[in-house]
């Protein structure tokens, strides 16, 4: 069972432990310095001794007594030897080994180590406990329609709810560690027969390639694998829905899942993928599209909103409409000072809201928007600090912002902003320009695990666009996103799709 | 290596940017500047001209002000340079919505001020051009209050509203210089004219190259736009001779109404019309002006018996003759002015080989031209008279 982690200790020479209890309980304690944590329990009838050795803090006390210990004492009459235990533990499992690294390793997962002495080996049985939660709703990626479950810390669990999301007799889970010293249990997700086999084989060698002591989470693998660490956009999703991740491997995604990571890293997800709610697949596709379309919108008008005012009020006043001028004069001729420092200063206000608001407790932030909403908007423009077209168009581009599902996307497209306000108070509309083209340019040039990062836009992939950009009627759907490269191309018969099956046949 | 490369790119294209731009461009915040809203030229004496313009400020006191200044120079340029001494304000032109020239002006020539206004980049296309009747002075420092908006504003919509109820003519500088440039097309003029305390129009003005050589009444625009441009929905008032119906005039029980005027007048609209001019002779010089167009009627002074096709024709019929000698009229008028708006002299290069004509050997030609008019109004709809 844990051929994996023996192969991985290649550079120690394996040895047996020591026969005697005695020894081989020094040589467990020099081997893992844990102190009372690590327990030995010896056991003796007629002269022939039994340990068990285990780690207290990480095993499940009641099934180490109910079934362990109980089985061992009820059975009298057996010989105290490895078969012989094995065959009275009701357990499924149960390793024999005799290596002092394995049995270091077996402890150290939550095993207990059941040896008699003078015996070649001893039995590993495996009585963890997992400290676990409850499930619960998705927080972060909260929804209105469609599954609520989200994933939870445990490996495990994650596992269990996809598997049952996901009854396909292709779908492969293989196991990976992630850390050379923490060795975090991992596995990589595809279903077998969709997925590109380059993809799996990218993600897989990317993950195996780390050579990192510890990665806290799916995100910050995330960031380890992906193909541009300079980049403000993220270019491999997380996200802690699983229905999310079933959609996704069906259309030929390949997800990583992290033993105590809350979120599920997929990829390959390109820009427009960021804007996708899995609210738009549950509902109907006009509503979806209208939903999706809304979101691009109002991101577009969040990067450059503010900035398009900054230009306008410093350099442009030509195109300024004239029943917009005189309110626009009107409430700029009391703030001292140039609309770069304006816009700067309140977007600034509004990211500290932002940040406040998402570091305390619910009840405290609900004040803080109160707070920020009704004191500091209202008494900035009364006191002449800012003019009250630019508060309603920052609040906007917060808005904004916020409709992108992907939290970190909606940092991205909020961060992105204040180099364009700055150099839209440089140069103004060409500023704008530089910076947006800049922007451009750079997405172009990102790539997510190999593939293009601004499909179907660039590279044009017209079919695609239903399934990113835009949203279909289902019934034109019946294919797999080209972009990924899925090995089995069709979803449903098209043809079928289109017979009409009349009440005749 | 090659990172240090990107990164070296990166300090070289930012600093050049920052150098070759000499640290970003000149600033121009809206708060600080006196936004001219409209500008009128009259004629002072020989060699000067009087400029007024109408300037939009933003005063963090008080609420947003109409100033008026004026001073004497002989180029647009230094008339701005000395009326920026008199305010506050730096004043730019960007924000331009009305010039007014005045009459006087207009009749010596106004090209070098519509030049100057092309010349300017901040100065939009869309801006209007128009003729005061008398002074550009006057219409400038036309009091707020009694307007309620500043002046430029409500020149603006003035003239914006009556184009888009196809009541006038867009007289905007790019067509103002489109029809310039144009040696087979003169350029026309909306006349505004101060009306107790309120500005009106109340004509346009014809242009020969760029002198302003005749006027022509409000009434007569319907003509003037019938044959230049399209209508979508306008409509128009005719007179007719009463005697001339009383065939057709439906007596109602023995009554008859609308004794009020002894004539009959019918306005039609939702007026739907395509005007095409042919040349149909090139040695005499005739031009066809066939006008088709389709429209209701839609009030009648006495009750007409509308039920009977041929009645019908015969209204139809009435009418087309009653436009016909008003267009012919008015094409006559044009001739004997030697003015050009309809774009005559377009058609008529339009169809010549060889050399393009001069715009002097053009009006030589045009005062033998020979015009025939042909109207074809269908009355589409009765409306709800039956």
């Amino acid at each position: 069972m844990f051929k994996w982690l023996s192969g991985k200790k290649a550079e120690e020479t394996p040895k047996a432990h020591s026969l005697d209890l005695e020894e081989l309980k020094e040589q467990l304690k020099t081997e893992l310095n844990v102190g009372t944590d690590l327990v030995f329990r010896t056991m003796k009838r007629d002269g022939e001794k039994l340990i068990f050795c285990l780690m207290s803090s990480l095993i499940d006390s009641t099934r180490l007594d109910d079934i362990v210990i109980r089985s061992i004492l009820n059975n009298k009459d057996i010989e105290w030897t490895c078969e012989s235990i094995a065959k009275v533990l009701p357990m499924i499992s149960i390793t024999a080994v005799n290596q002092l690294n394995e049995v270091v390793a077996g402890i150290n997962e939550g095993k207990v180590y059941i040896y008699a002495e003078g015996q070649p080996y001893g039995i590993l049985a495996d009585v963890e406990k997992t400290i676990q939660r409850g499930l619960e709703k998705a927080e972060t990626e909260s929804l209105v329609y469609g599954p609520k479950i989200s994933f939870t810390e445990s490996l495990q669990g994650n596992m269990n709810i996809l598997r049952h999301n996901i009854k396909d007799e292709d779908f492969c889970a293989e196991d990976l560690t992630v850390g050379k010293r923490s060795k975090t249990k991992a596995k990589l997700i595809y279903i077998k027969g969709i997925a590109d086999e380059e993809t799996i084989q990218t993600f897989r060698q990317r993950v195996k390639d780390l050579d990192l002591d510890y990665v806290p989470g799916t995100t910050v693998l995330g960031q380890y694998i992906e193909s541009d660490s300079w980049s403000v956009f993220p270019q491999l999703m997380t996200t802690e829905l699983p229905d999310r991740i079933s959609i996704a491997l069906y259309r030929g995604k390949v997800a990583v899942l992290l033993d105590r990571s809350p979120d599920c890293l997929y990829g390959p997800t390109s820009f427009f993928s960021f804007f996708e709610s899995t609210e738009d697949v549950y509902m109907r596709w006009n509503m979806g599209l209208f939903l999706r379309m809304l979101r691009l919108v109002a991101t577009f008008f969040s990067v450059l909103l503010t900035p398009a005012y900054v230009a306008v009020l410093t350099y442009h006043y030509e195109v300024i409409p004239s029943p917009l001028l005189l309110s626009l004069g009107e409430s700029r001729a009391r703030v001292p000072f140039p609309p770069v420092m304006e816009a700067l200063l309140l977007e600034f206000v509004i990211e500290l809201l932002r940040e406040a608001g998402a570091r305390l407790p619910t009840k405290v932030g609900q004040t803080m928007g109160i707070v920020g909403g009704i004191v500091i908007g209202q008494a900035a423009v009364e006191a002449g600090f800012t003019s009250n077209i630019l508060i309603i168009i920052i609040a906007l581009s917060a808005l904004g912002s916020f409709t992108t599902p992907s939290y970190l996307m909606g940092t991205a497209i909020r961060i992105i902003r204040f180099p364009i306000i700055l150099m839209a108070g440089l140069w103004g509309g060409i500023g704008i320009m530089l910076c947006f083209c800049y922007f451009i340019i750079h997405l172009l040039k990102l790539e997510t695990i190999g593939g293009p990062y601004l499909t179907p836009v660039y590279p044009i992939r017209l079919k695609d666009i239903g399934y990113s950009f835009f949203k279909l009627p289902p019934q034109y759907l019946s294919f797999r996103p080209l972009t990924n490269r899925t090995d089995d191309q069709e979803r449903f018969s098209k043809k079928k799709a289109k017979q009409k099956k009349d009440v005749d046949e | 290596m090659q990172k240090r490369r990107k990164w070296q790119n990166l300090v070289i294209g930012i600093t050049s940017f920052f150098l070759l731009t000499s640290c970003g461009v000149e600033t121009k915040q809206l708060e600080r500047l006196g936004l001219i809203t409209a500008i009128g030229f009259d004629l002072k004496k020989e060699n000067q001209i009087k400029g007024t313009v109408a300037v939009s400020k933003f005063d963090p006191m008080a609420k947003v002000m109409t100033n008026v200044i004026s001073a004497d120079a002989n180029t647009l340029q230094t008339l701005r340079a000395e009326e920026n001494l008199a305010t506050d304000q730096r004043l730019e032109m960007g924000q331009l919505r009305c010039v007014i020239y005045s009459e006087e002006l207009a009749e010596k020539g106004i090209i070098q001020l519509v030049n100057a206004l092309n010349r300017d980049p901040t100065v939009g296309n869309m801006v209007y051009l128009t003729i005061a009747e008398k002074d550009a002075f006057s219409i400038i420092s036309m009091e707020e209050k009694k307007i309620k908006v500043n002046i430029g504003t409500y020149l603006y919509n003035l003239i914006r509203q009556n184009v888009e109820r196809e009541l006038l003519i867009s007289p905007t500088l790019h067509e103002f210089n489109h029809k310039f440039f144009d040696y087979g097309q003169d350029p026309v003029l909306p006349i505004l004219k101060v009306k107790k305390d309120k500005v009106a129009i109340s004509g346009v003005a014809l242009f020969n190259d760029d002198k302003m050589v005749a006027t022509l009444n409000n009434d007569k625009l319907f003509y003037l736009k019938l044959i230049t441009d399209e209508y979508r929905t306008g409509s128009k008032e005719l007179e007719f001779n009463r005697d001339e119906f009383s065939k057709i005039i439906n007596v109602q029980g023995g009554q008859s109404y609308g004794e009020i005027y002894n004539k009959l007048f019918i306005s039609i609209d939702n007026l739907r019309s395509n005007t095409k001019i042919h040349l149909i002779n090139k040695k005499n010089l005739t031009f066809k002006v066939e006008v088709k167009m389709d429209s209701r009627l839609l009030e009648t002074t006495n009750y007409l018996d509308l039920g009977k096709p041929a009645n019908m024709k015969f209204i139809e019929k009435k009418i087309n003759k009653e436009m016909e000698s008003q267009i012919k009229k008015l094409l006559l008028f044009f001739q004997e002015k030697q003015v050009d708006p309809v774009g005559i002299g377009n058609e008529y290069m339009a169809h010549v080989r060889g050399k393009p004509i001069s715009q002097k050997k053009w009006k030589e030609l045009y005062k033998n031209a020979k015009f025939d008019v042909q109207v074809k109004n269908t009355l589409t709809k009765t409306g709800t008279m039956d």
